[in-house]
């Protein structure tokens, strides 16, 4: 029975070009190809049955196009957020550190809040970073009491479903 | 109906998260609570879990954004997801090189807010010479435009040394507005307005009627409305600037938001207790010594339920 890492070895070596290949094509650029694909083997490295993997290139496919889509939404992300300060200009700048864990803070609420609604989002914020009770979340939005606390539910529903992946 | 049961202990979770925060639980269903936590370390466990990592955004960088701006950038449109969806099968295209040249844009410097984290106070020197100090957990933004001089604070707390110079100083905070030419200002954005305190010398604060004179040493609350009222300061408002915290017979809500500025996590004050009239000098850089010494001034207990959650209630 050959090791963790002799299956790793194995399945880099088998894989690893083509994979390059592949994701290079997409984004037509072969540095970024480099970091995307380095990354997907990494997250193969960290799981625990790699005997018991059938498709290994579907699943290498499956963990590049995750990455993928995590950066490009990550660069949404940025967008909207240097969009939001176009709108308000004022006169210092935050350290590249600064910036850069903000994002990263961004990317994680995203990620938690998932595919939840505007208005659940909205309450959701209004709640974690304003500390307003629900009633003044209501007023704010104009919906009921009891229409947040179904928001604030369905909100920490998915904030666990999020945790757990 | 049978139901996965992760599912299930998600669904309990998250129902008793929203009934937290909602802040009226019953001394009944806080032992209800307490109870389902008992019942299993995987309840206990997912409240945990939840707690530290909201507890760790909530104290993240995304402090300094306005929840406008938050909901805004969260909104971005994902439009590129569905591009994606084909593209590994489909191959090379143009498109995605071009939008490649977003990717890793992170990094460049840019306009921003004065801002201090939990527990950190901090010294801006302005454009004008002016100097702003702000307390922790604050947010400001300079506003000088052509002749213009003057800032508007987001939230928190600052004291602002004023440069002497001929340009009235304009500060807004909370939809108030006051303006001086040249001494120090104490403002403070509260949950139903600003509390601002005139401290070397008399300033102006605008009214539906025109500008009102704060005479020096006096304190006025006011609002979007510009409606103030007011008295004579205590000298204890500063007191932040050494790290200090002077209550004088205050409500414990009012105290328990000053130190909400200087500790990572939730506090929760019981309806119960959260008027009650409490005294006493507490250090701010040491929330949880601030807390034990509130328990020996005021009849309340302190309970945890983590590390990152406490509960202020009635002893």
């Amino acid at each position: 029975m050959p090791s963790h890492h002799q299956l790793f070895t194995s399945l880099f070596t088998q894989h690893y070009q083509w994979l390059r290949h592949r994701v290079s094509r997409v984004l037509g650029c072969s540095h970024s190809a480099d970091d995307i694909t380095a990354d997907a083997f990494v997250r193969l490295l960290g799981l625990q049955d790699l005997d018991g993997i059938r498709e290994p290139r579907a699943l290498l496919s499956t963990i590049a196009k995750r990455l993928m889509i995590n950066n490009w939404r990550k660069s949404d992300l940025e967008h909207a957020y240097l969009a939001t300060l176009d709108a308000e200009p004022a006169n210092t700048v935050p350290s590249p550190e600064e910036h850069a864990m903000l994002l990263e803070s961004l990317m994680q609420l995203d990620q938690m809040l998932g595919h939840l609604s505007r208005q659940a989002k909205a309450v959701f914020i209004h709640s974690l970073f304003d500390g307003m009770t629900y009633e003044q979340i209501g007023r704010q939005l104009g919906i009921s009491r009891s229409r947040v606390h179904q928001h604030m539910e369905q909100a920490f529903l998915c904030c666990l479903t999020a945790l757990s992946e | 109906m049978s139901q996965d049961p992760t599912q299930q202990l998600r669904l309990e979770a998250a129902r008793w998260m929203a009934a937290l925060h909602a802040g009226e639980i019953d001394p009944r269903r806080e032992a209800e609570f307490l109870e389902w936590q008992r019942r299993s370390p995987e309840h206990a466990r997912a409240i945990a879990q939840l707690t530290e990592k909201l507890g760790t955004l909530r104290h993240s960088p995304l402090r300094q954004l306005s929840s406008h701006q938050l909901r805004q950038t969260l909104d971005a449109p994902s439009s590129r997801r569905q591009f994606l969806k084909g593209s590994l099968a489909v191959g090379a295209t143009a498109v995605a090189a071009a939008l490649l040249t977003r990717l890793g844009s992170s990094g460049f410097a840019r306009p921003g807010d004065l801002y201090t984290g939990i527990g950190q106070r901090k010294v801006f020197e302005l454009a004008d010479g002016s100097q702003l100090t702000l307390n922790a957990a604050s947010r400001a933004r300079p506003r000088f435009s052509g002749p213009e001089r003057g800032l508007a604070l987001q939230t928190g707390e600052g004291l602002v040394k004023i440069a002497a110079t001929p340009t009235p100083f304009l500060i807004e905070v909370a939809g108030a507005v006051l303006r001086t030419l040249g001494n120090s200002v104490l403002v403070r954005h509260e949950p139903e307005g600003c509390y601002v305190v005139a401290m070397d010398a008399d300033l102006q604060l605008r009214t539906p009627q025109g500008w009102a004179v704060l005479k020096k040493g006096h304190w006025a609350r006011g609002d979007a409305t510009q409606q103030w009222h007011g008295g004579v300061a205590l000298g204890s408002d500063a007191l932040w600037l050494r790290g200090l915290l002077e209550a004088d017979a205050q409500p414990l809500h009012e105290v328990v938001d000053a130190l909400r500025a200087y500790r990572r996590g939730i506090i929760q004050v019981a309806p119960t207790v959260a008027d009650l009239r409490v005294s006493g000098l507490l250090p701010l850089d040491d929330s949880d010594h601030a807390l034990r010494m509130l328990t020996s001034i005021a009849p309340i207990k302190i309970q945890r339920l983590t590390d990152l959650w406490v509960r202020i209630e009635l002893a």
